[in-house]
């Protein structure tokens, strides 16, 4: 069922889902550099694991967000194709700057023998170009 | 181009038919979160769905969009009342 939630409570949902990944890949990165592993960092990356998936529900899938990014285009009606359009051409741009920025990170990182473009960055940017449109909208639309 | 602010009746027009925002929506073919976008004059209709609305009310369109604010309906009716009584 799609649950009707005020403008602040999905913004604060879009910055903790994302706070949360960002937590998670410096936690992983610890993983990956010190060692021994320290179990309290393995708790906290499994925790901001599931901060993501829960914010992610929360803002994305309760709110039909993500279905309306997804769904054909025939399905939606006309403000709702334009709002799915500004949102799908914002975050093509903040895709394209984060992932840069992202990358120029690691490469310096990689300069002081810390940090490299390993398989959980990549799919942090995955879910990253997947969930910014209906981020983008969660943080814009006054009525969802 | 930024187009301009479109003013609306649809709200006054809608409630005076005793219809909810989904039932209208249904029948202009629109999601109903839409018809509150319409009446907040936040969004501004293709001219297909300014027809559809207009056909529903049975309205000319200027009687219901404007683009400058639109005088209260009774303010208009009573107005054009005094200038028959004249």
């Amino acid at each position: 069922m799609e649950m009707r939630t005020s403008i602040m409570n999905r913004r604060l949902g879009v910055g903790i889902n994302y706070a949360g990944l960002a937590l998670m890949l410096i936690l992983w990165n610890i993983v990956v550099n010190v060692q021994p592993l320290r179990p309290y960092v393995l708790a906290g990356m499994i925790a901001m694991i599931l901060v993501v998936v829960i914010s992610f529900i929360l803002v994305h899938l309760k709110t039909g967000l993500w279905k309306m990014i997804h769904m054909k285009s025939e399905d939606l009606d006309e403000r709702e194709l334009q709002v799915a359009h500004e949102a799908l051409r914002h975050s093509y741009a903040w895709f394209t700057v984060i992932t840069l920025g992202l990358v120029l990170v690691n490469i310096l990182a990689a300069e002081a023998g810390f940090g490299y473009i390993d398989s959980v960055l990549v799919v942090s940017l995955i879910y990253l170009a997947h969930t910014l449109p209906s981020s983008i909208l969660a943080w814009t639309q006054r009525e969802v | 181009m930024k187009s301009r602010k479109l003013y609306n009746r649809i709200a006054v027009l809608r409630l005076e038919r005793g219809i909810s925002r989904k039932e209208l929506a249904e029948i202009i073919g629109v999601n109903f979160q839409t018809v509150g976008y319409l009446e907040r004059s936040e969004y501004n209709p293709s001219l297909d769905l300014a027809f559809r609305i207009s056909e529903y009310f049975g309205l000319p369109i200027e009687a219901i969009f404007s683009t400058s604010p639109m005088k209260p309906l009774s303010e208009v009716v009573f107005s054009s009342d005094e200038k028959e009584g004249d």
